[in-house]
């Protein structure tokens, strides 16, 4: 870890004065994440501004009749929450299929969104990575990519989003709100949050440099069905191999999809509206014209083809699950 | 930098290096070496305390980032002759081998009772609006983050049911 | 005393965080900080290192590459193993991926670790062979297993009897990669004072690993103590003397400090050996009536650099088994790149009987057999191959006891027939026999008399 000066301050206002005062800064609240990659020295702040003081830790209605979820909300609160899990149950489901309960009850809404992938390769320095490095290449698509993304990739990068709370947020049309530098707020909707890697995979979030994550708003609930399932290498405690959030509706035994979102295929929560709309009309959810929506433009290595048909069965199983009313 | 830290209720002051995480602070400049160093990467869970009353991985956090914050390791939850009920559930149910692991693995069960008990769900929960019933199930999801390579893991989940069984 | 169930006497300590591990002992006073850095490719050389960043560092007391690293001696691969000397940073050579290079002692674990990374490395990498599977053919028979048999024992005409069947198994199986990774990364603390090192080192192996590191340091094996009371799990990979062991010792001699090192957790996959990755071949010929005409197992295993080669007697399990006139075991090493393999729990035995017992229940398969009823046919009351009779054999016993406890007898005849829920139920079974070493022993006990508290 290479030495760094702390500070502590009080209020949104003293954090973003403090990031100005110091260029190559870094924000820290539950820090699961960026100590982790400090100790390694991939992440390497001079400065550390320490924002567990500056509240926005409460979770309120909105007067459009969702949730605003403060910043610092740590997971675990979240997950735990009576209207979260009345009303936005999926994003129950996925949090408490993340990490571990220690980790949940030290991270936050914000730290969630912005941790950063688990790429063995990003991890080791002594390996070529464009994150890292840009331009100096990319271990993993010439290595071993098990865990990498089918989807969205480029040939600068092929890194995974590892967040399960990103997909559940994106499934439920979440805004991420935010205050510049200058002290304006911004918000982000949560599908634009995070980017594709492109030629740029060291640029991953559209946060303005410098911006506060103040809190993510949640539309009002949409009712139904909600149910995360995902699949991984062990039954607990791993990143997703395929996640899949779903909010659908079930009427005389067919599955009306409403919502649905991939984890672990690609640097983001993946989304295809067009698989929602098909069935928006009525009709009865099916697995293959869905996953065929999903899958398009997928670009498989010959470590993660397996992902492909992971993918349709995982969706076949969660609409069972939802035909079943949601247990699994 | 100068922290103060509460540690087992006791007012403790040290000269630290800003990057000394929590763990190093309790087992290198406080003498408190009951919290152990598996993977100082959040990974295994022999590093677990409680802060505030909630249980983290010590290995992930800045000991400066404490300051006024209430800090219990595995020594204050008890000591020999005056062991706290899960510790002796422990040695019972001989749930471990070598020790290590053994620290963060009660510091868990301690708190795992409590997170039940106030409603938070996990992922093995069948309904999130019902009340929860501590199963064998429930106890082992909620231990996933603490790892044991001498197996002790149906000791452990047999300790833990004696003690937290029934509740929640 | 002998047959209650008491519970563990340093129960009490492991609960509430007072057993004391190596790392953690406090009797010499406060220490230095050690830290290991390992090489960044596979097989190459250092071309240029500079350490001057490193050295300037605050709390920075001692930086070592192969250029300036103490005198050592030299590494002897002694068959009693657990006792050679471990020289660190011996040349300009790396010969495995993370192989030590630099060591660093500073005033604070946190400046130890980030001044490792600031010593200037210019490596010239060289291409490796890595992989078993790919360099399979380059195999070479040794004479001897590490534990003293014969690498090959044939007897009888196996090629013959496979020809002649009816009824053969020919297939292979490949094992791989295990790693022990105990709880507690390997740790050491070294106190040098009045000419004497003491090393709290969390060690399977406390007389052997004495004798390794006076080796090492050059010293007289009397001013030497190793005390181990408590260790974090082994597993086989804290009987050698590895070099977070070494670092602390040279270190505190050197600088009249007490210094004390742990592995980092990624270091224990390359600072401690694994078990090696095995290819099998197994071959069995039997009669209708189950009875075995021939048996063969070959094994292949990866072998590594450094510290010699790690034979494991995975082969030797068809040796003691089951009777059959036709015999055929062979052991085969394939060097690679890599670090050399150690004891990983079950060594030998175990990754072979994995092999040697899924042929076993393919032949039981074939031949329409009880797979229990297969190993009763093939049991012996004499050494198959020494010809000389069983002082005691109760394999039979404990396969007939282990079928009735289990309800052998009801279990599902055809695979994947049996569903529970999320689950297929399937019963197997697989016999399994371990070489012990046996040899004198001395025991000491000393009862002293302890007041009670007043």
């Amino acid at each position: 870890m290479k030495p760094f000066t702390y500070e502590r301050v009080a209020t949104p206002g003293e954090a973003l004065a403090a990031m100005d005062r110091n260029p190559g800064a870094r924000f820290i609240a539950g820090g699961t994440n960026l100590l982790d990659l400090m100790k390694l020295e991939i992440e390497a702040p001079a400065h550390l501004i320490d924002v567990n003081g500056i509240g926005l830790d409460s979770i309120e209605a909105t007067a459009e009749g969702g949730l605003r979820i403060g910043a610092l909300v740590r997971n675990t609160d979240l997950a735990a929450h009576p209207k979260v899990r009345e009303e936005y149950g999926v994003l129950s489901r996925a949090i408490v299929a993340g990490a571990s309960a220690q980790l949940r009850n030290k991270a936050t809404t914000a730290g969630n969104l912005l941790q950063r992938t688990r790429c063995p390769y990003f991890y080791n320095t002594d390996m070529p990575c464009n994150k890292r490095r840009p331009g100096s290449g990319c271990a993993a698509i010439s290595g071993i990519s098990h865990n990498h993304a089918i989807l969205g990739a480029s040939g600068a990068c092929i890194a995974t989003n590892p967040s399960d709370m990103a997909v559940a947020l994106r499934a439920l049309d979440a805004t991420v709100e935010t205050l510049t530098p200058d002290g304006a707020k911004r918000s982000i909707p949560v599908a634009d949050f995070h980017r594709l890697p492109g030629d740029t995979p060291e640029l991953e979030t559209a946060l303005a440099p410098g911006a506060l994550i103040t809190s993510v708003t949640l539309p009002q609930p949409r009712g139904g069905v909600h149910i995360y399932r995902k699949v991984r290498d062990r039954a607990s405690y791993a990143f997703a191999n395929v996640a899949v959030a779903l909010i659908a509706t079930v009427e005389a035994g067919r599955v009306i999809v409403d919502r649905l979102a991939f984890g672990g295929l690609a640097h983001k929560p993946w989304r295809v509206e067009a698989a929602e709309e098909v069935f928006a009309a009525g009709g009865d959810a099916k697995t293959d014209p869905i996953a065929d929506l999903v899958l398009a433009g997928a670009t498989p290595t010959e470590h993660n083809a397996y992902k492909l048909p992971l993918v349709r069965r995982t969706l076949a199983a969660t609409l069972g699950d939802a035909r079943k009313g949601g247990m699994s | 930098m100068h922290v103060k830290l509460n540690v087992n209720g006791h007012d403790l002051n040290c000269d630290l290096d800003p990057r000394t995480t929590l763990l190093d602070a309790l087992r290198e400049h406080l003498g408190l070496t009951g919290s152990k160093k598996g993977c100082d990467q959040g990974q295994c869970g022999a590093c677990t305390v409680f802060v505030n009353g909630r249980r983290i991985n010590s290995c992930l956090t800045l000991a400066v980032m404490h300051e006024g914050d209430a800090v219990v390791t595995i020594e204050g939850l008890g000591a020999p002759g005056m062991l706290h009920p899960m510790q002796a559930a422990f040695i019972e149910h001989d749930a471990f081998q070598c020790g290590y692991c053994t620290p963060g693995q009660i510091c868990s069960a301690v708190a795992l009772t409590d997170e039940a008990a106030a409603g938070v769900p996990s992922h093995v929960t069948a309904d999130l609006c019902a009340p929860m019933a501590l199963t064998a199930t429930e106890i082992r999801e909620r231990m996933s983050g603490n790892i044991c390579r001498c197996a002790a893991y149906p000791n452990i989940v047999a300790a833990i049911r004696e003690v937290a069984g029934g509740k929640a | 005393m002998i047959g209650a169930a008491i519970n563990r006497i340093d129960g009490p300590l492991k609960v509430s965080g007072r057993a004391v591990y190596s790392y953690e002992r406090q009797e010499a006073g406060p220490p230095l900080y050690g830290f290991i850095r390992g090489a960044a490719i596979g097989k190459g050389r250092i071309r240029h290192v500079d350490v001057s960043a490193a050295e300037t560092a605050p709390g920075v007391h001692l930086v070592w590459t192969h250029l300036n690293v103490p005198a050592q001696g030299a590494y002897v691969p002694k068959p009693t193993m657990f006792d050679r000397p471990r020289p660190q940073l011996t040349s300009d050579r790396i010969t495995y991926s993370g192989e030590p290079v630099v060591f660093v002692v500073a005033e604070t674990f946190e400046a130890a670790r980030h001044a490792a990374g600031l010593v200037c490395i210019d490596y010239e990498a060289e291409p490796g062979v890595f992989d078993l599977r790919r360099h399979a053919d380059n195999a070479e028979k040794p004479e001897t297993l590490s534990i003293g048999a014969p690498a090959e024992i044939r007897m009888g005409d196996i090629d013959a009897a496979m020809a002649q069947g009816p009824v053969i198994v020919d297939e292979r199986y490949d094992t791989p990669y295990h790693f022990s990774q105990a709880m507690e990364p390997p740790a050491a603390l070294a106190d040098w004072r009045g000419g004497h090192l003491t090393v709290y080192v969390a060690t399977q192996m406390v007389a052997q690993t004495r004798t390794a590191i006076a080796d090492t340091l050059m010293l007289d094996e009397k001013q030497v103590t190793v005390d181990a009371a408590f260790v974090g799990g082994g597993f086989g990979s804290k009987l050698y003397l590895h070099a977070e062991g070494v670092f602390a010792a040279l270190a505190a001699r050197s600088l009249g400090r007490p210094v004390k090192v742990a592995m980092t957790r990624r270091q224990v996959f390359t600072l401690t050996g694994h078990r090696p990755e095995m290819i099998h071949r197994v071959r069995l010929a039997a009669n209708p009536d189950g009875k075995l005409t021939a048996l063969g197992h070959d094994v292949n295993m990866q072998g590594g650099t450094e510290a010699g080669p790690w034979i494991e007697q995975a082969a030797t399990v068809a040796r003691s088994l089951y009777a059959a006139p036709s015999r055929l075991t062979r052991h085969y090493i394939t060097t690679l790149d890599v670090k050399a393999s150690e004891a990983v729990r079950g060594p030998g035995e175990l990754p072979g009987l994995i092999a040697f017992e899924t042929a076993m229940d393919e032949l039981a398969f074939a031949l329409g057999i009880d797979p229990v009823e297969l190993r009763l046919k093939n049991d012996t009351d004499i050494d198959p191959e020494l010809n000389i009779p069983l002082s005691g054999r109760r394999l039979a016993d404990c396969l007939r006891e282990g079928a009735r406890q289990f309800g052998w007898d009801e279990r599902p005849r055809t695979p994947a027939s049996r569903r529970e829920g999320r689950y297929l139920i399937g019963y197997g079974m697989a016999a399994g026999i371990r070489m012990h070493f046996q040899g004198a022993t001395e025991v000491s006990i000393s009862i002293r008399k302890v007041l009670a508290p007043s």
